[in-house]
């Protein structure tokens, strides 16, 4: 055994030294490399997500209650280490020369908020900061306007240089207004709960003695990994939390708790894993073919060493030294390599991706190296051994003749005809799939992509080889094509099946990518377009309702109409008491202990005054409760119930910052009942004054402001669409090495025949123009099946992923045979143009045995 | 038909300089055939490279039908290899991925000559293969393959053949048998027969016997030595 060992050692260097192992070698680092830098960015691109999540939500970890918590919980969070912030918030009034005005009052702990920015502006100096000192109060822009803190003539919202700072009576005690708060991390946990707000010292609270027992106050904690605690701590803090909540307690993190970042980042997230399966399927593409011609160039040795006495069971644990030797090389290089351009892409795209960590910090993840070492001997150690478990069915003899008649059988399809090979393709195909669903950490889309490919690959194929039946006869027929050149096609017949299948199906992948992040990136932008709605108004009375909508035109305010709103609580389905008819999963969620804000479609009248109402529901809800359509849901309204009957089942867009409602009435039943109406419009920063001349107008409505969140929401979708960019590119990347290496492993087999040919008189010239011909059908063939097999994975990814529109991308399809001709032609020309440079004889001497 | 006047080759190595061939003169007539024989490493192999115009020789002169060599380009010696000759190999050389039919009719496709197929049937039919003129080089023995070799060496009618150990990779009987049917050949269309060889007897068989010994040339039949 230890011989063994030795011998495939001192056999692994010698081949090492002679070239022999270069090209698989190369091709496990490029395929290693690849995938732990886009691994390392990827993990990267999620930090720098969540961080930003972090700093909007003001901790890592947000735990909401109507009630306090008790006091074991926060003690639970000191064993873990974390640190920990509190938020109390409550309505109240607040009184300023005997002008009253009711705000959202956040008391707030010393060590608030525990990540991102508190910004206040003091004196006209912006300063980013903790909790507000004892006895002061910050107020935000819209309090400070009404309390006449600032001059109106400034365009800064800015306490003035003249104003001495107010001072704010908050129950019974007076507090000094000492600055604008500016940004308030935390803010996005509910739009509709944000009223114009002041921020107080939470050790001043009691003072106030405005919370008394029964007073409505949200408890909010913050959690977030301190320096002394562990990564994990915080995932186990949040799983021993879990199953202690009760109804009115929710617990959040990251960017669960942004509805409307969310969706746009769930499908960024979706998006890089999809180019995280890519690369994978990339690299395991570069392994088989070079493995295959690797495995290929051993016949002969093989078959020496068995004529030589040595076992097959020998050959083949020599053999598996070899390759795990040079699996660990290979993917110990390739993993460096990554980290390196990952760090090369850091320093100069700090900006993009940066954490605010500090320079020369190590920004290593454990993860992408693992998934490129495991991913890179898996897919060695597996492709090769298809290959080894051929030299149970050749005898020695059969061996040496057939490595010696023709060494590279790459082309000659001979893989298929070995059926141990195989059952072990099938199995590596199925541990690259768990491998990437390992590395993406997301099954549906892994799976959905390989279903896709897997089925299309086959159609295709035949596809391919229908074409080039077709091409081969009429060529012949019609004299389209030289015969000498459909000689050559058809000589080559087998290969240029398997180069268009490599080639249309990186092709395709990169169709999908480009298309994919184009659109993507279209829809975001469409999504947010320069005048997306950045303010809510609530609570605009029904009497208010025409003065209102005339306000904003007289303004020239963009608005996208106003919105009923009758607050409901959701009791039965089909007169079952609601907690009883929905599934136990489904006994805690929200909907069930609130009222829900119920709107009815003003276009949409009963056909009836007998009919039961219609109801529209939105699709996550009915999901989660198990509600259909069909079902009859009850509601009570203030004292009286209500009926409906599920009509439609629709899908919200959260992200499109629009005023949206989970449950929706046709119109004829819910109008009599009390009801508020609701409105977004756009406001630019310079016209924040108008909120005020609002606000004084209308003086119960509700003004909630998502500029902020906004603009943190474009930011990081602009981020995230740099990264994919990025990704893209390593993409192209990987797939120019394929193509190289796919050509590279037909070089034998191209040198010996055109050296043969040569010897019978055929010019140079001819040559060339043989192999023109074959890579411009080859070309053309890919690009055309990498069009359809595109199109077919880009109608399931929008319809099952991304949920998206599909239309054909004619456009691209021109591009991408020009591109298809230009890489294959000139790259394939370039990487044969060895056999032109040798002589006749060198050539055919390296054949000869 | 065949001229060779002081040629030589050698490389250079990282050492010294190496003489594989050292100032080759002979002449050759039309129909005529010549056996080279030698030890291995000798460079018989060398020697036929650079008449068939496959390698270039360090100095010296190969004319073959009055052309020299050394006057054409990689074009023009395609095109002479194309007209004018033909090839034998040991180890055969087929193309793994054509018939038999399709390996024969190369030289004939490469001069666009009509009806190659029928020509290429036709020799197939003489060296005894017509039964098996779609099979693949793999599904031929030895024997059969050389077989093939000699019907594509002669399909291109050309005036000079050159022969590389053509038994070498064959048993006794195939040898025989391919030996009988190089020169049956031969004489039918009329070639000039260069052969190298390691056997005597099947030197012998030449009407010229030139050996070779450390690069340098010598007619076995004469007493003095063709080569300086």
């Amino acid at each position: 055994m230890i011989d063994t060992f030795w011998l495939a050692i001192k056999f692994f260097k010698r081949e090492f030294r002679s070239g022999e192992l270069s090209l698989l070698f190369l091709s496990l680092v490029i395929a290693t490399g690849s995938l732990s830098s886009v691994g390392f960015l990827i993990k990267r691109v999620d930090d720098s997500m969540n961080s930003h999540a972090n700093q909007l939500n003001g901790a890592q970890l947000i735990l909401k209650s109507s009630t306090r918590v008790p006091d074991n919980w926060l003690d639970k969070a000191d064993s873990f280490q974390l640190e920990q912030a509190q938020m109390q918030v409550f309505p109240s009034m607040l009184v300023v020369n005997d002008e009253f005005k009711l705000a959202q009052i956040k008391a707030v702990s010393d060590n608030f908020p525990l990540q991102g920015e508190l910004r206040v502006q003091k004196k006209q100096t912006s300063s980013i900061t903790k909790a507000p000192p004892k006895g002061e109060i910050w107020l935000d822009k819209r309090l400070a306007l009404l309390f006449n803190m600032e001059q109106k003539s400034h365009e800064q919202n800015s306490l003035s240089k003249e104003t001495v700072n107010p001072l704010i009576e908050l129950g019974e005690s007076e507090f000094q207004a000492t600055g604008v708060l500016e940004r308030v991390p935390g803010q996005s946990s509910s739009f509709f709960t944000i009223a114009p707000s002041a921020m107080i010292n939470l050790s001043d609270l009691a003072l106030t003695a405005t919370v008394q027992p029964g007073s409505r106050v949200d408890y909010i904690y913050f959690f977030s990994n301190s320096v002394t605690s562990t990564s994990q701590s915080l995932n186990d803090f949040q799983q021993w939390l879990k199953v202690k909540l009760k109804a009115g307690q929710t617990l959040r993190s990251g960017v669960d708790d942004l509805k409307a970042v969310n969706a746009s980042l769930q499908k960024a997230g979706d998006f890089l894993s999809l180019a995280a399966i890519l690369t994978v399927l990339l690299s395991a593409i570069a392994i088989a073919i070079n493995s295959h011609r690797y495995g290929q160039k051993q016949y002969k040795n093989n078959a020496i060493m068995l004529c030589l006495g040595c076992s097959e069971k020998r050959i083949i644990l020599i053999e598996l030294y070899k390759l795990f030797a040079l699996g660990l090389a290979g993917c110990f290089i390739g993993i460096t390599l990554g980290y390196m351009i990952y760090l090369g892409l850091l320093s100069v795209l700090d900006e993009l991706i940066n954490l605010g960590d500090q320079i020369g910090q190590i920004y290593f993840y454990y993860m992408p190296a693992w998934v490129g070492l495991i991913c890179g001997l898996f897919l060695l150690l597996s492709l090769s051994m298809a290959n080894l478990s051929r030299l149970r069915q050749i005898s020695p003899v059969g061996l040496i003749r057939k490595a010696s008649l023709f060494e590279d059988n790459f082309n000659k399809g001979s893989m298929t005809k070995n059926k141990s090979g195989k059952v072990i393709y099938l199995v590596s195909f199925v541990g690259l799939i768990l491998l990437s669903i390992w590395y993406t950490e997301n099954t549906k889309i892994t799976l959905l992509f390989y279903f896709a490919f897997s089925i299309s690959a086959i159609v295709l194929y035949l596809c391919a080889l229908f074409i080039l039946n077709i091409i081969l006869k009429i060529g012949r027929k019609y004299q389209l094509i030289n015969r000498l050149s459909l000689l050559n096609l058809k000589r080559h017949k087998r290969a240029v099946l398997l180069q268009v299948s490599t080639f249309s199906l990186i092709f395709s992948l990169l169709i999908i990518i480009f298309l994919v992040r184009t659109e993507l990136l279209d829809n975001w932008q469409q999504k947010f377009p320069e005048h997306t709605p950045n303010h809510f108004v609530i609570n605009i009375q029904s009497y208010e309702k025409m003065n209102f909508e005339q306000y904003l035109q007289q303004n020239k305010i963009e608005t996208q109409g106003l919105f009923p709103m009758v607050r409901g609580r959701l009791i039965s389905l089909n007169n079952e008491a609601i907690i009883q008819a929905v599934p136990d999963s489904a006994r805690e969620h929200n909907a069930l202990h609130r009222e829900l804000n119920l709107s009815y479609d003003q276009n949409k009248v009963l056909s009836s005054a007998e009919a039961k109402a219609e109801i529209s529901i939105e699709r996550s809800l009915a999901k989660t409760l198990n509600i259909r359509q069909g079902d009859l849901l009850g509601f009570r309204v203030g004292s009286r119930q209500i009926e409906g009957v599920v009509t439609q089942i629709r899908v919200v867009k959260w992200d499109s910052f629009q005023p949206n409602f989970y449950v929706i009435f046709s119109s004829g039943l819910i109008e009599q009942y009390p009801m508020t109406w609701i409105s977004s419009f756009y406001l630019a920063g310079k016209d924040k004054i108008k909120l005020n001349q609002l606000m004084e107008q209308f003086p119960g409505i509700t003004i909630i402001e998502v500029d902020e969140i906004l603009k943190e929401v474009q930011f990081i979708i602009e981020r995230v669409s740099d990264a994919i960019e990025l990704i893209f590119l390593f993409i192209i990347l990987a797939g120019i090495l394929i193509l190289s290496s796919s050509l590279l492993s037909t070089m034998a087999t191209r040198m010996y025949e055109n050296a043969v040919i040569r010897t019978l008189g055929a010019s140079i010239k001819q040559l060339r123009h043989y192999l023109f011909v074959e890579f411009i059908v080859v070309a053309l063939l890919s690009a055309f099946i990498a069009i359809i097999l595109a199109e077919f994975a880009i109608y399931i990814l929008y319809q099952q992923v991304f949920q998206m529109n599909y239309s054909l991308h004619p456009d691209v399809w021109f591009g991408i045979a020009v591109i298809s001709l230009l890489v294959i032609c000139g790259l394939g020309m370039i990487v044969v143009n060895k056999i032109f440079t040798q002589s006749v004889q060198s050539l055919l001497s390296q054949f000869t045995e | 038909m065949l001229i060779v006047n002081s040629l030589t080759k050698h490389i250079i190595t990282p050492n010294a300089r190496l003489d594989i061939l050292t100032d080759i003169n002979f002449h050759l007539k039309a129909g005529e055939s010549m056996a080279i024989t030698g030890a291995s490493g000798s460079g018989k192999s060398t020697l036929l490279s650079l008449l068939a115009g496959l390698d270039s020789p360090s100095s010296g002169r190969v004319e073959i039908g009055g052309q020299s060599l050394a006057e054409l380009d990689e074009e023009g010696r395609a095109l002479l290899r194309q007209n004018k000759i033909g090839f034998v190999f040991q180890s055969f050389h087929l193309i793994p991925a054509l018939s038999a039919l399709d390996n024969v009719m190369l030289p004939l496709e490469l001069k666009s000559e009509k009806n190659a197929q029928k020509q290429a049937l036709l020799l197939l039919e003489r060296v005894g293969l017509s039964e098996r003129c779609e099979h693949k080089p793999l599904q031929l023995s030895g024997g059969e393959q050389q077989r093939v070799a000699l019907a594509r060496a002669f399909a291109g009618k050309p005036e000079i053949l050159f022969a590389d150990e053509p038994t070498g990779n064959l048993d006794q009987l195939s040898g025989e048998n391919i030996i009988e049917l190089l020169f049956q050949l031969n004489q039918e269309e009329g070639t000039t027969l260069v052969l190298v060889t390691h056997d005597h007897s099947l030197a012998k068989s030449c009407k010229r016997h030139f050996q070779l010994d450390h690069g340098v040339l010598s007619e076995a039949n004469y007493s003095e030595p063709v080569s300086k």
